[in-house]
């Protein structure tokens, strides 16, 4: 079991609009991001668990051109309202760090890498 | 075949620079014109409520126009500039029309501007409502007229057809107000006829000019390239690349879905894109769809919703630490309390009190809440006057510092105030009160276009 976080090159997240924040997952090297993709690790079922939502509200996207995972969430206030903790929505990506995936090491993503 | 060359500046956001040699650089490769946005709608709704910018100061921004307009005029290039001093509204388009208009005359330099402005009539607004023209984007609520009559102001993000008629008109330079990032780019290339697809990929993958290129440090300018069904991007500074991965990953970048982007006149649709590299520096895309629909623009407003006060605090003692909760709900009561005695309505007043260390950043959504050897506590309440927030903020203060829990060993102050006075008025505060999209018949119908020569 590896986390997430020690697998992918950007893990961040931002504003989508006023009512979204989105999380990006992106890899360096193809082989991973395959390998991750493949183990299912990563789903709509598996961010809505991370962040008390429901998979209805959670888009999920695998975006291979990028080598990369989106996750799009409705956020808990509209951006910079009274109340709002994350203005940019730039610190919203956390519980997604240590998200276990099966049967990939960091190792073998160095290795790729080199 | 036919190809349309442009520049892309980053964006003007802060105002932190456009690199002279980077643009210089650009501009020798002949563009047909140089586009920068100036806005965003990230920094939250203060800029569009309040008529101010997130430019880091007037001086810096005077700073970058000098950049792109000498540079611009000396080049004889078109210079495009979207979403004027971050919002976009009337105030912000006139403010930049002013920085131009010195830079222009300090530098001796003369031109033919036009300024596009974006900021709607509430009257307008209120009639298309009726009409039923109106409809929320994503998560809002249907508009009300009262929704419109509390804006400060309401923006319309206009598409490119009032661009490319200033350009039409002969403008040197177009100041823009709210405008989408693509319009900048996709104006003169629908303008001359290029197909919607490429086009709107091209201003999707450059709109925030040097971020797709690496390494990523500093700002920098991009060249974009389109032909009739492809383009090509590629960095200004002969020291930069870029490869397909970082192009295609530009795509995520603040985006909902990365593979459909919704414009005003439709749909862009990148699901078949393939992204190649030619050489180090460029790359080039093929594969970009446009799916036309209805034309919208997407409307933006903000109101006013009282005004600010903050305070923060730092406990360090394990046993207030234990019972933060406590502190928390004796300031919220405290605030609650002081608010009915002073007369202020309760549902005007929103106040929040975040306890950083433990789940200050995500609230509900903290995976691991759990507190650390301190904590920060941060107090925010937003009243009907500026007397009344700092009237409930003191009374949240006091509250934490003296405030009771079992166990209390802290009985001359139960946490750290950093600031002399503890507590800050922070101004007013506003929320976004309009986020929606408008069916419009004609695309220059809630624009109105000024033109003059400058020098």
């Amino acid at each position: 079991m590896t986390a997430l976080g020690e697998l992918a090159a950007v893990v961040r997240s931002k504003n989508a609009g006023i009512h979204y924040v989105t999380v990006d997952v992106v890899f360096e090297d193809p082989r991973t991001y395959r390998r991750v993709r493949e183990s299912g690790a990563l789903s709509a079922a598996v961010v809505a668990e991370r962040y008390g939502l429901a998979e209805g509200e959670v888009r999920f996207f695998e975006y291979d051109p990028g080598l990369a995972f989106k996750a799009t969430l409705p956020r808990e206030a509209p951006a910079g309202s009274p109340g709002d903790a994350d203005v940019y929505g730039a610190q919203q990506h956390a519980p997604l760090l240590d998200v276990d995936v099966p049967g990939v090491e960091p190792d073998d993503a160095q290795a790729d890498k080199g | 075949m036919s190809e349309l060359r442009c520049v892309a500046a980053n964006g003007l956001i802060h105002a932190d620079g456009v690199p002279p040699a980077s643009l210089a650089a650009g501009l020798e490769r002949d563009p047909a014109f140089v586009g920068v946005d100036a806005g965003s709608i990230d920094g939250g709704p203060h800029y569009l409520g309040s008529g101010e910018n997130m430019h880091a100061s007037r001086a810096a921004a005077k700073g970058v126009y000098r950049t792109l307009l000498t540079h611009t005029r000396e080049a004889d290039v078109p210079l495009i500039v979207g979403s004027a001093a971050t919002a976009g509204a009337d105030a912000h388009v006139e403010w930049t029309r002013e920085v131009v208009r010195e830079v222009a005359a300090e530098e001796g330099i003369a031109f033919d501007l036009a300024v596009i402005y974006a900021e709607q009539d509430p009257d307008d607004l209120a009639a298309k409502r009726r009409a039923g023209a109106i409809e929320p984007l994503g998560a809002s609520d249907p508009l009300s007229e009262g929704d419109l009559r509390e804006s400060e102001r309401v923006v319309a993000m206009m598409g490119p057809e009032p661009i490319a008629g200033a350009l039409d008109g002969g403008a040197d330079v177009v100041i823009a107000g709210r405008c989408s990032d693509v319009s900048i780019f996709t104006a003169p290339a629908l303008r001359a006829g290029f197909p919607e697809g490429p086009a709107t990929h091209l201003a999707k993958t450059i709109e925030c000019g040097g971020l797709i290129a690496l390494p990523r440090t500093g700002a920098d300018c991009v060249v974009g390239t389109l032909a009739d069904d492809a383009f090509r991007v590629a960095p200004a500074a002969a020291g930069k690349r870029t490869d397909p991965t970082t192009v295609a990953s530009h795509l995520l970048y603040e985006t909902a879905d990365p593979y459909a982007f919704e414009e005003p006149r439709g749909t862009l649709d990148t699901r078949d894109c393939e992204y190649r590299a030619v050489d180090d520096r460029t790359v080039e895309v093929t594969g970009s769809r446009f799916h036309p629909a209805e034309y919208t623009v997407k409307l933006e407003g903000a109101r006013r919703v009282g005004h600010r006060a903050v305070t923060v605090a730092g406990i360090r003692d394990p046993g207030a630490l234990a019972e933060v909760d406590r502190l928390v709900d004796v300031a919220r009561a405290a605030i609650d309390g002081r608010a009915e005695d002073a007369g202020i309505d309760p549902g005007a007043v929103r106040a929040s009190v975040r306890v950083y260390g433990r789940d200050g950043v995500m609230g509900g959504r903290e995976p691991a809440p759990d507190p650390g050897h301190e904590a920060g506590v941060f107090v925010e309440v937003v009243a009907p006057t500026r007397e009344g927030a700092d009237d409930l903020v003191a009374a949240a203060r006091r509250e934490l510092l003296h405030g009771d829990f079992p166990g209390r060993t802290t009985t001359a102050g139960n946490a750290a105030f950093p600031l002399s006075p503890t507590d800050l008025p922070a101004g007013e505060a506003y929320e976004f009160s309009v986020w929606h999209s408008m069916a419009v018949d004609d695309p220059l119908e809630p624009f109105e276009v000024g033109t003059e020569a400058v020098g």
